[in-house]
């Protein structure tokens, strides 16, 4: 069994929010907490947007985890402002190293 | 339409929190009015948005040091630190079909009043999306938002005077030489109406009184009984609770 690891990184959005990763890793994401000045609504769907990307193999197929988020926002009608999925997945392969 | 409006009160941070969610659940219950009220922190108060992680936002020893309270709010955003003598927070609670889906212009429309309101004291202002309200690119005020159950709850800062060193001795900021930029740069993007004009805070209440009231039938009210003990049930159950705080 691959050994767990972890990282972290933030990105502050030009004209937009600040995010930040905290991730648990190893052959895939364990698990990975979002926060940051950045707005959710509704605001609980910051479980399910964590939920999407736990359990990710690595590398990340990062197109395809994009496209995860958007179905999941559309879905539950939920709207992320200040932050793009894009910046997430950018942030979240920083904090993977 | 018709609106309650409650002056100026200071309550404690856990309160002011719990006072938004009380009323959001009377104006769905159909008890009260949609509603605008003023108030201020005593003691001072951080609060951080409802995504942000405590401990990478706020120096917990610091703040208990200095006496100052640490609430999570309901809405997004950013930490604010909350001077007793420094601001005035206000709160917008209405149905949500009274406002714009879209949830920039509906910042626009309540920033709008507040923007007006500071005309009314000589202070030539701006909306800046998101959420701030600007003075010749400086920030002035601060905004966030959120949408429960059909009701739409916006609150916010007007900045009065700003203690930067103050706030950032409350803040994380993991090395010294980090913070005295930081605190350069805070002061040349944020300024108070101190900044501007000579105005008392009872003025700028005034005006903001007015901002709001455009377009609206106004009843000066105040809290209602229930309303209160539904506040002081929250503020000790929820927001003053670890878990809450902690919550990421």
């Amino acid at each position: 069994m691959s050994e767990v690891r972890q990282g972290s990184a933030s990105l502050k959005v030009a004209g937009g929010k600040m995010v930040r990763v905290d991730v648990r890793y190893s052959d895939a994401i364990q698990s990975l907490k979002l926060t940051g000045d950045f707005f959710l609504h509704p605001e609980e769907t910051i479980s399910a947007l964590e939920a999407c990307l736990a359990g990710a193999k690595i590398p990340l197929e990062v197109d395809d985890l994009i496209e995860k988020l958007n179905t999941m926002l559309q879905e539950k009608r939920a709207e992320l402002i200040g932050v793009t999925p894009e910046d997430i997945l950018a942030v979240l392969e920083e904090a993977l190293g | 339409m018709k609106f309650r409006m409650i002056p100026f009160q200071l309550f404690d941070a856990f309160t002011n929190m719990a006072l938004d969610e009380a009323i959001m659940e009377s104006i769905r219950a159909g008890e009260s009015l949609p509603t605008i009220r003023f108030y201020g922190w005593q003691p001072s108060a951080i609060s951080i948005g409802y995504f942000q992680g405590l401990n990478n936002e706020v120096d917990l020893d610091a703040c208990r040091a200095a006496g100052v309270d640490v609430v999570r709010r309901l809405t997004g955003g950013g930490a604010v630190y909350h001077d007793r003598h420094g601001e005035i927070t206000y709160s917008l609670l209405t149905p949500l079909e009274h406002f714009p889906p879209n949830i920039i212009e509906s910042y626009h429309v309540v920033c709008d009043d507040i923007i007006h309101a500071l005309s009314l004291i000589g202070i030539s202002a701006t909306f800046t999306p998101i959420n701030d309200i600007s003075v010749d690119g400086r920030k002035i005020s601060g905004n966030a938002q959120t949408r429960r159950g059909g009701i739409f709850l916006q609150h916010g800062t007007i900045l009065y005077t700003v203690d930067v060193e103050r706030m950032f001795s409350l803040l994380t900021v993991s090395q010294t030489k980090i913070a005295d930029k930081l605190i350069k740069s805070v002061k040349k993007r944020v300024t108070f109406i101190r900044q501007h004009n000579t105005a008392s805070i009872e003025e700028v209440l005034a005006a903001l009184e007015k901002g709001f009231s455009r377009g609206r039938e106004i009843v000066v009210g105040s809290y209602s009984h229930k309303e209160l003990q539904r506040a002081q049930e929250l503020a000790r159950q929820k927001y003053g609770s670890q878990q809450w705080v902690a919550m990421r």
